[in-house]
């Protein structure tokens, strides 16, 4: 399964070689051409007619490195992304490419104040435990400053159709845009797919994607929160996971084109491609640099969501991929028919 | 030249546009510019951008100003027909409680908070905007998830002032109109460009000036007027002239072109403010485009900027508008 292989890799933010490797081999048969620009950014062509259309997922997933080795054998940890203090003491991670186990520690329960209890664990705090007992073993197994840190949670399914991983942000969106890329065919346009580099750290590589490839129109696929879940008021779930892909409104980083976003929902009724809105203006896409590049690009965000995004274990539904995929498929369509002119 | 202007502000001004949203904006200047240039074009971004051509060896001078207004977006919709917002662009709850918000379909409504006897911090997930509907689908029936509403309200002359929702920065394009339909034979080809989203991030500006290729840029924008009771650290007041914004919280004015207008205004006796300010400006987004644009912002002090009472003098629209037509009758060779 595509997802699952995706999800399984590991590339934090400036280190997304391995993503793009696996893509390569997956992408190799079905593309005209494919190249990695000088920001890592892996672009593929697929068609050579005259609308250029560009589609975005990033290969970047949040994670850390390895900031500190300590005398004692431990690790100090950097964070790259977004990633909240409340959900990572006691997590498994893998330190550095070859996957060694470590599990993020702090101070036990035992130890602690009443006050020290009630606190969320200042990030400072924490760190890695390698089984190690000095500096020695430490750089014995090879870790050096600076090796990526991963959350270790291999990829599987709940049931038949809820996915569970790590960096399904955005590997849901790498995903959607393999799929669209080996399942169909538009002759009548350039499609360009751009795996970019360093959303997490601030949109880096889809900025530099943009200003290369000139697109005349461009969607962004991504993975993004959603809170349809115990206790949440159901106008704050922001998306619902199950209900269908999601067209952004508007979030920090950029307004959706209005003719790209009216097409978007005009083609989800009309194919009855079950959809839903982001209820919530926080945060930022790919979208948001591709928008400004060059004299403009009109550009709208389709996601997928995912519950305890940016967090060692996300959730999403797989119809809500597929869903996604067809209504990318739809948008290619009206393009290459002329339908839509950007 | 000032009835004119007021008149262009107060039409301006009436138009609906948010951030995103500008088309009707984007028309309105498109037909009230093109008598007074060679070439029109709209970019993918939004913005629109009007060219008129000089003469051999004169620059390339980027006028700007931003065209969109702040507003709310609609996100979610109750069983009893209340739209739940967000802002788009820097509206404060408090200080939009109570107002008239007009939606793109037309829709009307009043923004209100839901009630609490001390309301200690009032803040958007609260807000809320009645259009009168009964239920959620009636409600449905006019604004759609994901519609703008802007702040509505008269535009009123007050005298020399001028007060209503809109004037940030619908002065600021009041002012290049002018400029365009006073500028005589100038050397200077003048690249007028109004600009989408300006009121988030900013964005638009940076785009149209990639497109405009300019030598040095203008941005005409309308910012806090520093008489309004507790602001801090702005110098400026209502009347006192448009103010040469000298440095802001991303940008420092390009010296010599600073220099170069305040040496103008002095000569013609056009009254100048100066500012520098804590807030934010499309400054720094212009001057870093492409190879680099010496870049200068004009103020227009507003006072009470994002609500529906938005204070500003024409004279100092006007002062920003004789300003620039007299920067473009001279030479431009800033050092």
């Amino acid at each position: 399964m595509l997802l699952e292989r995706l999800s399984n890799a590991c590339g934090v933010s400036g280190d997304e070689s391995g993503v793009r490797a696996l893509l390569k081999e997956i992408l190799a048969p079905r593309v005209d051409e494919m190249w990695t620009d000088p920001m890592g950014n892996l672009i593929v062509r697929k068609g050579s007619g005259p609308v250029r259309v560009m589609l975005d997922a990033h290969m970047d997933e949040v994670g850390f490195l390895v900031g500190e080795i300590t005398d004692e054998g431990y690790l100090s940890l950097r964070k790259v992304g977004g990633l909240d203090d409340r959900v990572l003491p006691g997590r498994q991670v893998w330190v550095g490419h070859r996957r060694i186990p470590g599990v993020i520690g702090a101070k036990a329960w035992h130890l602690c104040s009443p006050e020290e209890r009630k606190k969320v664990i200042p990030f400072d705090d924490m760190y890695v435990d390698l089984g190690c007992r000095s500096r020695a073993e430490v750089e014995a197994l090879g870790i050096e400053l600076g090796d990526p840190v991963y959350f270790a949670t291999e990829f599987e399914l709940m049931g038949d159709r809820v996915a569970k991983g790590k960096a399904l942000d955005d590997r849901v969106g790498c995903t959607v845009l393999a799929r669209v890329l080996l399942e169909y065919d538009f002759p009548g346009i350039t499609l360009l797919g751009a795996f970019t580099t360093q959303e997490e750290v601030g949109l880096r590589g889809a900025q530099v994607a943009a200003y290369h490839l000139k697109p005349d129109v461009a969607l962004a696929l991504e993975g993004t929160g959603s809170a349809n879940v115990a206790g949440v008021d159901p106008f704050d779930t922001i998306t619902n996971m199950g209900e269908g892909p999601v067209i952004s409104l508007m979030d920090a980083s950029g307004i959706p084109h209005k003719r790209v976003w009216d097409e978007l929902v005009r083609l989800a009724r009309e194919h009855g491609i079950r959809h839903q809105f982001r209820r919530m203006t926080a945060g930022g896409t790919d979208a948001g640099a591709i928008a400004r590049a060059r004299e403009g690009v009109p550009v709208c965000t389709i996601s997928v969501p995912c519950r305890y995004i940016h967090t060692n274990a996300a959730l999403c539904h797989l119809d809500d991929v597929d869903g996604a995929v067809q209504l990318v498929r739809r948008f290619l369509e009206s393009v290459e028919k002329g339908e839509f002119r950007p | 030249m000032s009835e004119k202007l007021r008149d262009r502000v107060r039409e301006l001004a009436a138009l609906w546009g948010p951030s995103g949203r500008e088309q009707r904006v984007q028309d309105a200047l498109r037909a009230m510019i093109t008598p007074y240039v060679d070439e029109v074009r709209a970019d993918r971004f939004g913005n629109l951008l009007a060219v008129r051509k000089g003469k051999e060896g004169g620059r390339r001078v980027l006028l700007s100003a931003h065209m969109d207004t702040p507003g709310a977006i609609a996100l979610n919709v109750s069983d009893k027909g209340l739209i739940y917002l967000a802002p788009v662009g820097g509206l404060k709850a408090h200080q939009v409680v109570g107002q008239r918000v007009v939606w793109s379909s037309g829709a009307i409504g009043v923004l209100q908070y839901e009630h609490t006897d001390e309301p200690k911090e009032l803040s958007f997930k609260k807000l809320f905007c009645d259009i009168g509907a009964t239920s959620k689908d009636e409600a449905l029936e006019r604004v759609a998830l994901g519609d703008m509403c802007t702040l509505a309200g008269p535009v009123e002359a007050w005298g020399d002032l001028i007060v209503g929702p809109g004037l940030d920065n619908r002065l600021g394009c009041a002012v290049l109109l002018e400029v365009a339909e006073h500028l005589a034979d100038s050397e200077h080809t003048v690249l007028f460009a109004f600009t989408a989203q300006g009121e988030v991030a900013p964005r638009g500006a940076a785009v149209a000036a990639f497109g405009a290729e300019p030598d040095l840029a203008l941005l005409v924008d309308s910012a806090l007027s520093g008489d309004q009771p507790g602001v801090r650290q702005v110098a400026t007041r209502l009347s006192g002239g448009p103010a040469l914004r000298l440095k802001d919280s991303g940008y420092v004015a390009h010296h010599g072109l600073a220099e170069h207008i305040a040496a103008v205004a002095e000569a013609e006796q056009i009254p100048l403010q100066r500012s520098v300010s804590p807030t934010d400006s499309a400054g720094w987004t212009v001057a870093r485009v492409g190879s680099g644009v010496p870049t200068v912002v004009i103020d227009i002090p507003v006072r009470y900027r994002g609500t529906g009472g938005e204070m500003a003098s024409i004279r100092d629209a006007h002062g920003a508008a004789d300003l620039l037509l007299k920067l473009l009758g001279g030479s431009l060779e800033i050092g």
